[in-house]
């Protein structure tokens, strides 16, 4: 700890927390609260004014909600910690907060030593999670995300794209689909190209194939397991 | 009596006695066959007048006698048209004969006798034609037959064509135009127009119109009936139809805008149901009469025709208008019951929770603040801190099921994710999940239908299918957005499912989709499991 007190942001749209919060805080000696906020909006523009070096979050907030609050938050100070306090337990808004850079995720049912905690931990540049929250929920979140599988490369098609792959996955000819949009069946082709190299396909029963597993072309009777 | 050629005069008196009494018998079987013929024969000289004529002849034309005949004095007397008598001639004196020539002849009363005529000369001893001979069926009755029939074709003609357009629109100013076009077609008239009744700003409506340049359609128009008292009854709706096949045709003028120029219209009403809707108005030349006849009947007969299609259309038009204020207020019902659901969600977990979670922050300040001798207050502290602790998740989970912040805070896949795994836990059902292709979070709208839908679709599965796997897929194709939910179990006779009285589930997942212009498809039958596909319009353009 260094003799400057830590000075904390509490960003709340409920008094009665926000004063809970505060009078636990307080009663630690190396703690300041300096500021506090009752909608997202509100505090991001403090906390850019007052430089805390800790936000104490609440994700569910009028106007700016919780998440865009961090993230804004982020983008302009990134030296800022957050620590997001909330009544969601979900593994998701934990590991989208995490992913957007906050440093603490503690459930509104923490006790004020875990607060304590949290903060110390935030200081010290680490991220300290509620107990109740498991660790490997997000571990494996943030690890599965890295691996890309075929579905990750259809979300980059094109709008166009897509079209075209449906008419060609639904069996028309790429006379038929030129005809359908309008454009010429060379266009037609070279989107039939891009989409086999943007799938990493090499033929089109695969593309067939992968289109039926999608779900997008309506076949009467799927194979389950497919 | 001469015949076509004359026999060579006799030899020897012998034969002569022989030949004249072979003679006298073929004679006499001639003018057995002359006088017994229904068809009328008359024989005249070259000039036309008559020189014989049958007893068929005479009634045929309706005179009382040969003699009253005769003194008609020529044949070319009873032809309706006396240019067929000077063909008739030509071509016998060119040809020698004329066969199935039709011709009218006139009746002493002046009727038409209508018949089919063949003919051949009448050879002199030079061998030059001295005479006319003719035999002349009558055909009267199977050319009114024909013209009957021709009649009937045509009324059929017209009632088909607008039968055609109603079955192929709805429209009934489309099935007005058809109908009129076609009786003015068939009445080989130039003008009219059908006006119908408007009983509630008691005004006469054109509806469609042809050949009147006075008129623009859909005014309300400047026609007057020229009866007064039926105008008014037709306009308040008081007339009584005594159940009569068709009612008298009436008539009408028509004013320009201007009111300077006027057409008289002859009218026929339109009716259903014993009621009057409106009329026929048609412009017919003073030399045509379109009130008597088979035209009145064809007039009539689609007047009455034409008041059940108008009825029709009516009925259909107001189901169709109730359909879709129906179709609003499903629409408005989910909205303003998502809304409702999230209003009391929020006010739940925000306001209530947040409270709890203040409170619980109170009652630590005031434990660690407690003096030692105080010490057993500490135990009810904790007691009442596991209480908040307790209500406060209670809170939490009826405020989820309200409505699932997740979904507004993080969007549909994370709100599905965590929605699915929950029921996961605590079922056996094998869970499929996935959603393609999406970058950025749809609209807010299509996130709140959505998941609605896959939570039905999940109870169905969990409630009736029995299955062991359910797979759920959304994926952002273009230009529209496909759900897929399907199960392995049990399934069911879709076509049934409208029976369904008290059961919702799948009506509401048709009518969300339905608010988002979604094509709702189900696909289940007994022992192949339940499939349901939604497509979803997506409004992005195709360069994105
Ligand atoms: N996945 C399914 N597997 C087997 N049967 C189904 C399935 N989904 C629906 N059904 C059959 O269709 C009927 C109608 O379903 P629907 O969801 O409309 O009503 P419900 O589930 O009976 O009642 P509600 O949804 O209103 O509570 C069900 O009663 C059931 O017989
Ligand atoms: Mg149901």
């Amino acid at each position: 700890m260094t003799d400057q007190p830590i000075k904390i942001f509490l960003a709340d749209d409920h008094t009665i927390v926000r004063q809970g919060l505060a009078k636990l805080l307080e009663a630690e000696p190396h703690i300041k609260v300096i500021g506090e906020a009752q909608d997202g909006r509100e505090a991001v523009n403090k906390v850019q004014k007052l430089n805390p070096d800790i936000v104490i979050m609440d994700i569910a907030m009028p106007l700016l909600n919780g998440i865009e609050a961090t993230r804004q938050i982020k983008k302009l100070l990134p030296q800022t910690k957050i620590i997001i306090l909330s009544m969601h337990s979900h593994d998701r808004y934990i590991s989208e907060l995490i992913s957007l850079g906050a440093s603490g995720y503690l459930l509104k049912d923490s006790t004020g030593v875990e607060i304590v905690k949290a903060v110390s931990a935030a200081m010290k540049g680490d991220v300290y999670l509620s107990p109740s929250i498991s660790r490997r929920v997000i571990d494996d979140y943030l690890s599965l995300k890295k691996t890309s599988t075929r579905e990750d490369l259809y979300a980059k098609l094109s709008n166009r794209e897509r079209e075209v792959f449906q008419m060609i996955a639904e069996g028309h000819s790429t006379k038929k689909i030129s005809d359908v949009l309008c454009v010429s069946p060379s266009t037609v082709k070279t989107h039939r190209a891009n989409i086999m190299e943007k799938l990493q396909l090499d033929n089109i029963t695969q593309l067939i194939q992968f289109a039926i597993r999608l779900g997008i072309v309506d076949v009467q009777n799927q194979d389950f397991d497919s | 009596m001469t015949r076509i050629k004359q026999p060579k005069p006799a030899g020897s008196p012998v034969d002569v006695c022989k030949l004249q009494e072979d003679l006298k018998d073929s004679e006499s079987r001639y003018r057995c066959l002359f006088e017994g013929s229904k068809d009328m024969i008359f024989i005249t000289f070259k000039d036309g007048s008559f020189q014989d004529v049958n007893q068929a002849a005479v009634e045929l034309l309706g005179y009382d006698s040969k003699a009253d005949l005769f003194s008609v004095g020529s044949a070319e007397k009873v032809y309706h048209n006396t240019m067929h008598w000077k063909v008739f001639q030509k071509q016998i004196d060119r040809d020698g004969f004329v066969k199935d020539f039709e011709a009218k002849f006139r009746k002493k009363d002046g009727s038409l006798l209508h018949c089919l005529l063949s003919g051949n000369a009448v050879w002199g001893k030079d061998g030059n034609i001295i005479g006319y001979q003719g035999i002349a069926k009558d055909i009267t009755a199977r050319m009114d037959a024909i013209r009957n029939f021709r009649q009937r074709h045509h009324e059929l003609l017209v009632l088909n064509s607008v039968a055609f357009a109603m079955n192929k629109t709805h429209d009934l100013n489309a099935v007005l135009e058809i109908a009129l076009k076609k009786a003015l077609e068939v009445l080989e008239l130039k003008a009219g127009a059908i006006f119908l009744i408007d009983h509630d700003k008691h005004i006469f409506v054109l509806k469609s119109q042809h050949g009147l340049p006075a008129a623009g359609t859909g005014k309300s128009s400047q026609i007057q009936l020229h009866d007064k008292a039926l105008m008014t009854s037709l306009l308040e709706e008081d007339l009584v139809l005594i159940p009569e096949p068709i009612f008298p045709p009436f008539k009408a003028v028509l004013l320009s805008p201007d009111g300077q120029a006027s057409i008289e219209l002859t009218c026929f009403l339109i009716t259903a149901k014993e009621k009057a809707c409106g009329f026929l108005a048609l412009d017919a030349p003073p030399d045509k009469d379109i009130t008597s006849g088979q035209d009145f009947h064809l007039l009539g007969s689609l007047g009455n025709f034409l008041g059940g299609a108008i009825e029709n259309a009516s009925l259909l038009q107001t189901i169709a208008r109730h359909r879709e204020e129906l179709k609003g207020l499903t629409a408005r019902l989910f909205q303003s019951q998502e809304l409702e659901r999230k209003r009391i969600a929020r006010e739940l977990h925000d306001e209530a929770g947040q409270a709890l979670t203040g409170i619980n922050f109170t009652m630590e300040t005031i434990e660690k603040e407690l003096s030692s001798e105080l010490i057993h207050i500490k135990e009810h502290i904790l007691d009442v801190k596991k209480q908040i602790n307790r209500t406060y998740h209670e809170m939490r989970r009826i405020s989820y099921r309200l409505h699932p912040s997740i979904l507004s805070d993080l969007g549909l896949e994370p709100a599905l994710d965590v929605y699915l795994a929950d029921i996961s836990k605590h079922s056996d059902l094998k869970i499929d999940f996935k959603m393609v292709g999406f970058e950025d979070r749809v609209n807010p709208e299509i996130e709140s239908i959505l998941y609605r839908i896959s939570q039905e679709a999940l109870t169905n599965t969990l409630k009736h299918a029995a299955a062991g796997h359910f797979k759920l897929s959304i994926i952002k194709s273009y230009p529209q957005i496909i759900f897929l939910a399907e199960d392995d179990g049990i399934g069911f006779d879709a076509g049934e499912f409208r029976g369904h009285q008290q059961a919702l589930g799948l009506l509401s997942m048709r009518e969300r989709a339905a608010m988002l212009g979604g094509k709702f498809t189900l696909r289940a039958s007994p022992g192949n499991g339940t499939r349901i596909r939604i497509e979803i319009p997506i409004k992005e353009s195709a360069y994105d």
